[in-house]
């Protein structure tokens, strides 16, 4: 009897591998309706097939703010195409799947959008943290891979040439035009210490390690500087420690979450800086009122695009999005997935086709013209622009730096939180 | 006994020769991937059985020695240029005398209490990979160069084959070490010690001894494939490596297919994997997975304790004994 | 050009582990968010102490418990504008009931309940965490009071509102379950099974009644707790595993089963996770827990006043 099992089990083993060996001879190119992917709708008009995109977005988890927000530009750019007669006459379709915010599961995304879905293009997920295990498997397969939000220092110094950081620079210099206005304060308004506190993630580290030297020469002291792992909720300790120091200036390495808990946990703990930086947070318009109410005033972020730019193709986008999506204020993440696609388009219609090989090679060296206003990279696909400041200001983010871009005065110190 | 040999070298060799073809039969990559995944999980669950089946000890922290494995291998790739194929089986070895470590403290507890100190591995594994980042890079991850082989790098379209290849022959020799100590006097001992480990001892077992041997072997294999996932994937992060679903899911697999038996966790895994697969393919995201995994194990946990191998294996002897007993008549 | 060169090229500076000794302010004011922290862990691992006294089961799905009483009382607040801990009085009920059903129809039918009750639990803990992804979202949540950022300041010490009414009403339902289990008949025949099971039988005691009434009364202290926690901290439902992973550090330190064993291993932990915070680094906090978790089972597996882990119950 005991043989007999055995042949049972030869025969299971057998059967299951077999079957996974068959399913795909079985059901080569059939796409169940249920299928997980959220497709844009293309007109039945068009006989030729669709240009397959493919992206896989934070749309749970840590990043699923900014994630939905670059979603939505994703898809109006698609839409823009399509209403517009498509890209080389074919219609656009979008393959998006959530990565709950997992690099894994980013890179299991992209893995499958490539071989299994054949897309025809890519383009990238949320966050340097995303960006950095998904450009390399773009890169594995030779796909070109523009990508709307991950240009912390560690994204480029591993010399990827196929990887390009659609905003107008890299994330380090995100902070440069508010240290340069810190700076430019009379020395009785200019603060004398300050403090950084960062969630230990590589853009935000980028993002204010760029700053703290910066700030050192130009004569403040750092009076404390701490690291917090991306999942840390408490932030009291932190704030109490803050508070103790109490230092003029804080620089806050945050993506949203944090952002919010740590000026909560300041409130809480009696802090009140004369100056306050958040990395990203401020900079998503309607999330951060939401959660903050009066105490945003006078925090200040940076930021690559705002709405009321007149930079060529920028009044059309911001009418075509309130024309998708409402009334409600634009997130710069929508706008910076946007120009990721504007930056596809222009490469696709610069050399008439899809082969990725000569796409990397277009975008490289011609200059787009993007919401954003005019972008070219450099041989690691770093922007050649630089950002711009921003400050809350009555309940609204308003630009004060630089100059050309200035929408109101810069307001020091800020009110109390 | 002599009856069983055979058949088991058979069936390792029909393994080794269905998975020598299976890239062949399936040239799409998305299954390659599966079958290497699928792979992956059989040598995991055939493993954690050596410890979870054989001795009766639910260890939850094999998470710690798959991310320990797949740290190391990542890191001696980055900094020697050690090919991850070949310092896999001597790095596991490292990760191996940790674990003889580890399950020297944790194995002085017993039933739900080792079950949560085994838990706290993972947790303290993680977090130490998450700080100390001037080796592990910390919560930012580690990327490794392109799979390939001597400075030539493997062609996208060929990428998985010799992965799907590394992990037969790993899940081969695990089988056959699994079965090797299933005869042994030493899986007696540790079959003793699952029964009733007091006994055990006032027979003279060392049962300690068994026990930390036992956790640090089956430590071994998982590590070893943890090392080769980490150049398979060529991204590595602490909360990703270092995952307590890492650790439940070599446990659901080794008791879906039946746990303590030689071919339960191999079963199980070829189940398991690829419905996870379907299911991550057909609702996406992670979190009807997520419903699903749980569901299942709790289903079996409740309903077939035994898991599948035994529980036909029982039918077939129950129905064996009614035709003997009737042809008796 | 290998990818572990550029990757050593970037060290962030140092700063961990840079024992910087705090100022004697600094320290009182961590020591009162220390205890203030440990009363709210203290009411969420009453429950899982309480329910493995009983039936010798660690209830994994704590975590997950908390959680959904956390996500209940979010809506309760977006929808009626409820106070987080008013809802209390109502998630507490709703759970004692569901906490019920779940012992008398799922953990009931194990067998051999030492051994399977992590695994049976923790298979519980992964559906409700998806069940709770796929009704709420992975977006983090948390409840905002009006008072939500203010603070009493007393002797230039801070105190904020939030995790002072946390404590306050953490000190409230533990004082309520003290009387349950001190002065009431249901009570000593808890705590009679907690004893000796089989004695308590003997004595009349229906022992699979007082099961589902503990998990009943477990589950609500979880609501209670995931009331609370929704106002002081930010969750979502993969948030259960951080919790699942403090609590049962909590109840092992105390003594697994004690109750004032948990109570003060609650305080110890509070105090330590946010004393490392301050003197080391916030990163090395959550690994007190751990640490704590580990040293116990080596030192003294009977944690502080319980008694040894028996291998059955």
């Amino acid at each position: 009897m005991k043989s007999k099992l055995l042949h049972l089990m030869i025969s299971i083993v057998v059967i299951s591998m077999l079957i996974t060996a068959c399913a795909p001879a079985a059901t080569p190119t059939a796409a169940p309706a249920t299928q997980a992917p959220v497709a844009t709708e293309a007109p039945t008009a068009v006989a030729e097939a669709p240009i397959k995109v493919g992206a896989s977005l934070p749309l749970t988890g840590d990043f699923s703010d900014p994630g939905s927000a670059a979603k939505k530009g994703y898809e109006l750019w698609a839409d823009m195409v399509n209403k517009a007669g498509g890209l080389l006459g074919r219609q656009v379709q979008f393959v998006i799947y959530d990565n709950a915010s997992n690099p894994d599961t980013a890179v299991a995304d992209y893995e499958k959008l490539i071989t299994q879905d054949k897309v025809d293009l890519l383009v990238g997920p949320f966050s340097s943290k995303l960006v950095i295990p998904s450009s390399e498997v773009a890169n594995k397969y030779g796909y070109a891979f523009p990508e709307p939000a991950g240009g912390a220092p560690h994204v480029f110094d591993r010399g990827l040439t196929n990887l390009f950081f659609c905003q107008p620079a890299s994330s380090d210099t995100q902070g440069i035009p508010f240290v340069n206005y810190v700076l430019s304060l009379p020395d009785t308004a200019r603060p004398k210490t300050f403090a950084v506190i960062t969630q230990d993630d590589p853009f935000t580290l980028g993002v204010v390690e760029a700053m703290e030297p910066l700030l050192i020469a130009g004569g403040l002291t750092e009076a404390l500087k701490e690291k917090y792992p991306p999942e840390n909720k408490d932030f009291s300790s932190l704030a109490a420690k803050v508070a103790d120091k109490n230092p003029d200036l804080i620089i806050g390495g945050t993506q949203f979450e944090d952002s919010v808990g740590q000026i909560k946990a300041y409130i809480q703990a009696g802090y009140q800086p004369r100056g306050a930086f958040f990395s990203t947070g401020p900079s998503l318009p309607k999330e951060f009122n939401e959660a903050l109410g009066t105490s945003t005033e006078g925090i200040f972020s940076a930021i690559s695009w705002f709405e009321a730019s007149t930079t060529e193709t920028n009044p059309e986008f911001v009418a075509a999005y309130h024309a998708m999506y409402g009334d409600e204020p634009i997130a710069e993440d929508s706008a910076n997935a946007f120009t990721v696609g504007q930056v596809l388009q222009q490469a696709v219609e610069n050399t008439q086709g899809l082969d990725n090989a000569k796409l990397i090679e277009d975008m490289h060296k011609s200059t787009f013209t993007t919401v954003v206003g005019p972008l070219s990279f450099d041989e690691v696909g770093r922007p050649q622009g630089s950002f711009m400041a921003l400050q809350w200001q009555g309940g609204k983010s308003v630009i004060v730096a630089p100059d050309y871009a200035k929408q109101a005065e810069p307001i020091w110190p800020k009110a109390n939180w | 006994m002599a009856k069983t040999r055979i058949p088991t070298y058979a069936l390792i060799a029909g393994l080794f020769v269905v998975g020598l073809i299976s890239p062949w039969i399936v040239p799409n990559q998305y299954y390659q991937h599966i079958i290497v995944m699928t792979l992956m999980a059989a040598v995991m669950a055939s493993s954690w059985n050596i410890i979870g089946g054989y001795a009766g000890y639910t260890s939850l922290g094999h998470a710690a020695f798959f991310g320990l494995g797949a740290y190391l291998v990542a890191w001696t790739n980055n900094h020697y240029g050690w090919h991850p194929f070949i310092s896999s089986w001597f790095l596991a070895l490292i990760v191996m005398v940790v674990a003889f470590i580890m399950g020297w403290i944790a194995l002085r507890t017993q039933g739900s209490a080792f079950v949560v100190v085994t838990i706290s591995i993972v947790f303290i594994f993680r977090l130490l990979a998450l700080n100390l980042d001037n080796l592990t890079n910390g919560a930012q991850g580690m990327t490794q160069p392109r799979p390939g082989w001597g400075g030539v790098q493997w062609s996208p379209e060929m990428m998985k084959i010799p992965f799907v290849y590394i992990m037969l022959v790993l899940l081969c020799i695990t089988i056959f070490v699994s079965w090797w100590i299933r005869h042994s006097k030493f899986g007696l001992g540790l079959i003793a010690i699952r029964e009733d480990e007091g006994k055990a001892e006032s027979v003279g077992i060392d049962t300690m001894l068994y026990k930390v041997l036992a956790f640090g072997i089956s430590a071994y294999f998982v590590a070893v494939a943890g090392g080769i996932y980490s150049y398979f994937l060529t991204y590595i992060d602490p909360g990703f490596l270092f995952d307590i679903l890492t650790s439940v899911t070599m446990v659901l697999i080794a008791i879906l297919g039946g746990r303590g038996t030689l071919w339960g966790p191999v079963l199980g895994a070829f189940i398991m994997q690829p419905l996870a697969n379907w299911v991550i393919g057909q609702f996406g995201g992670t979190q009807i997975h997520l419903t699903v995994f749980g569901g299942i194990l709790l289903l079996v946990m409740l309903f077939m304790p035994q898991g599948i191998l035994p529980t036909i294996t029982d039918f077939l002897q129950r129905r064996a004994k009614a035709r003997a007993a009737s042809s008796a008549v | 050009m290998q990818a572990g060169d550029d990757m050593r090229c970037r060290q962030p500076a140092k700063t961990r582990l840079s024992m910087s000794l705090p100022s004697a302010h600094l320290l009182i004011q961590t020591l009162i968010l220390g205890l203030l922290v440990g009363g709210v862990y203290a009411l969420m691992a009453s429950g899982l102490t309480l329910i493995f006294g009983v039936m010798k089961i660690i209830n994994v799905a704590h975590g997950a418990f908390l959680i959904l009483g956390a996500y209940i009382t979010y809506e309760l607040f977006q929808t009626f504008h409820l106070d987080p801990i008013i809802s209390i009085l109502i998630t507490a009920p709703i759970f004692f009931l569901l906490g019920w059903v779940v012992q008398r129809y799922i953990l009931s039918r194990i067998e051999n309940p030492e051994q399977t009750s992590v695994l049976v639990t923790f298979a519980l803990a992964l559906v409700m965490e998806g069940l709770l992804g796929v009704t709420f979202q992975t977006n983090m949540r948390s409840v905002t009071p009006s008072y939500s950022t203010a603070a009493i300041t007393i002797a230039s010490y801070r105190l904020p509102v939030t995790r002072l009414a946390g404590f306050g009403a953490a000190l409230i339902v533990i004082l309520i379950l003290y009387y349950v289990l001190e002065r009431t008949n249901l009570g000593r025949a808890i705590r009679a099974t907690i004893q000796d099971k089989r004695a308590a039988q003997l004595m009349g005691v229906n022992v699979a009644m007082v099961s589902a009434f503990t998990f009943g009364l477990g589950a609500a202290t979880a609501a209670a707790g995931g009331s609370l926690l929704s106002m002081i901290y930010s969750f979502n439902p993969a948030s259960q595993g951080d919790w699942i992973a403090k609590t049962l550090s909590i109840i092992v330190l105390g003594g697994m089963g004690s109750l004032p064993g948990a109570l003060i291993a609650a305080l110890i932990l509070g105090v330590m996770e946010q004393l490392t915070a301050i003197v080391i680094t916030l990163y090395w906090s959550p690994i007190v827990f751990y640490i704590f978790l580990f040293i116990t089972l080596i030192v003294r597996p009977q944690g502080l006043m319980g008694e040894t882990v028996r291998e059955n119950g």
